[in-house]
């Protein structure tokens, strides 16, 4: 207890700065992605954009199919807020906050039976 | 602008003006909330505004209500969800006319031995505020429902976060908007996955809103800084009430642009 007490205010401006990054860059990538799926877009006036499965978007990525960039800047977008959570439970185990390490756990958990019940 | 995602106006936007079906107007605006929030989510970081800890709490309620929410929505008719959104809209609407004059709860004072309490510095008075948690019950079953409402209906929830926080929990509003934004990406998420497996998150839908929505989000923030808030809150109620309107005579056959 005095251990995760002491690391609340001791290492509260880290975990936060190290969220912060996780988010900014998560949405960065995404929007990159999303921008070269748009100017593909533009390029390819025919090209059909579609909702992709995941490994329909990895293969079209390769070449160069508007869709799949489009999907993926959506896919990357989703998986930032996952990350900050996966991020958030290594912090809490490097700082020994075994309640909050396992709360955030289980937040993970029903983030990837979403994702098994969502992305095939 | 006002603390909302933003998800309430643009379903009925796409919807009722662009023709969109509403469950991909729904996973448009779910990729659209994360954008948003998480921009702001990080901003609030910045100023170490927000309470990671309580965030972790609520959002196990958050994330399931979510995942529940979106299940139920992918197996309803579009009449039924138009419908409901119609409801949705005209309580939230009369719920801002009712609090538009924003009111602060008692904060909670500072618990030493509890780890949901926490301190940020206030940017206007320079002073450290320390407040403490309560109703924490209370706080996970708000955030169940809120998920339940963010994963049926597409927007973030902060609406019914940040009230239960400031009014229920005792926590200070800046730091309730804070944590509530923090939150919102998880909670969007858990109920995006089941909408992007239907096919309902449509690239050519998602990606252009979501990028217009985060543009302008940024340029809303300035905009809300000049004007006061209570006007804008209404402002906002009394759109809100439109849209309803219109959904509901959508519902019954008759489109109105």
């Amino acid at each position: 207890m005095e251990a995760g007490k002491k690391s609340a205010s001791d290492t509260g401006r880290d975990e936060s700065l190290l969220f912060r990054a996780v988010l900014v860059y998560g949405l960065g990538i995404s929007f990159l992605s999303m921008t070269i799926g748009l100017v593909l877009a533009a390029f390819n006036p025919g090209a059909p954009i579609v909702p992709l499965s995941l490994s329909d978007l990895i293969t079209g990525l390769d070449q160069l199919q508007p869709s799949a960039w489009l999907n993926l800047g959506v896919f990357l977008l989703l998986a930032t807020p996952m990350a900050r959570v996966a991020v958030s439970a290594v912090v809490f185990v490097l700082v020994h906050d075994n309640l909050y390490c396992a709360l955030t756990t289980a937040v993970f958990l029903i983030l990837l039976v979403s994702f098994r019940l969502g992305v095939h | 602008m006002v603390g909302i995602g933003g998800g309430v106006l643009l379903i009925p936007l796409l919807t009722l003006w662009v023709g969109v079906p509403i469950h991909n107007a729904i996973g448009a605006s779910l990729v659209a909330v994360i954008a948003t929030s998480s921009a702001a989510a990080s901003s609030y970081l910045a100023d170490k505004l927000t309470n990671v800890r309580l965030a972790m709490t609520l959002e196990i309620t958050t994330a399931s209500g979510a995942l529940l929410g979106g299940l139920t929505a992918t197996f309803l008719n579009r009449f039924t969800l138009e419908v409901v959104f119609a409801v949705a809209l005209t309580v939230l609407g009369f719920h801002m006319l009712r609090s538009s004059r924003q009111r602060e709860g008692n904060h909670e004072p500072f618990h030493p031995n509890s780890r949901l309490s926490s301190e940020y510095v206030d940017s206007y008075s320079k002073k450290t505020v320390r407040y403490g948690v309560r109703n924490l019950p209370l706080g996970l079953g708000v955030s169940f429902l809120a998920g339940n409402v963010s994963g049926l209906l597409g927007i973030g929830g902060g609406v019914m976060k940040v009230p239960a926080m400031v009014l229920a929990m005792g926590v200070p509003m800046r730091a309730a908007v804070a944590t509530s934004n923090f939150m919102i990406g998880v909670t969007a998420v858990s109920s995006a996955f089941v909408y992007y497996s239907r096919g309902f998150i449509l690239p050519q839908v998602a990606v252009p809103t979501a990028l217009g929505v985060f543009i302008g989000s940024l340029f809303g923030a300035r905009i809300a800084t000049r004007m006061k808030g209570s006007r804008l809150t209404v402002f906002f109620a009394l759109v809100l009430l439109v849209f309803a309107a219109q959904m509901a005579l959508n519902v019954l056959g008759i489109r109105m642009r």
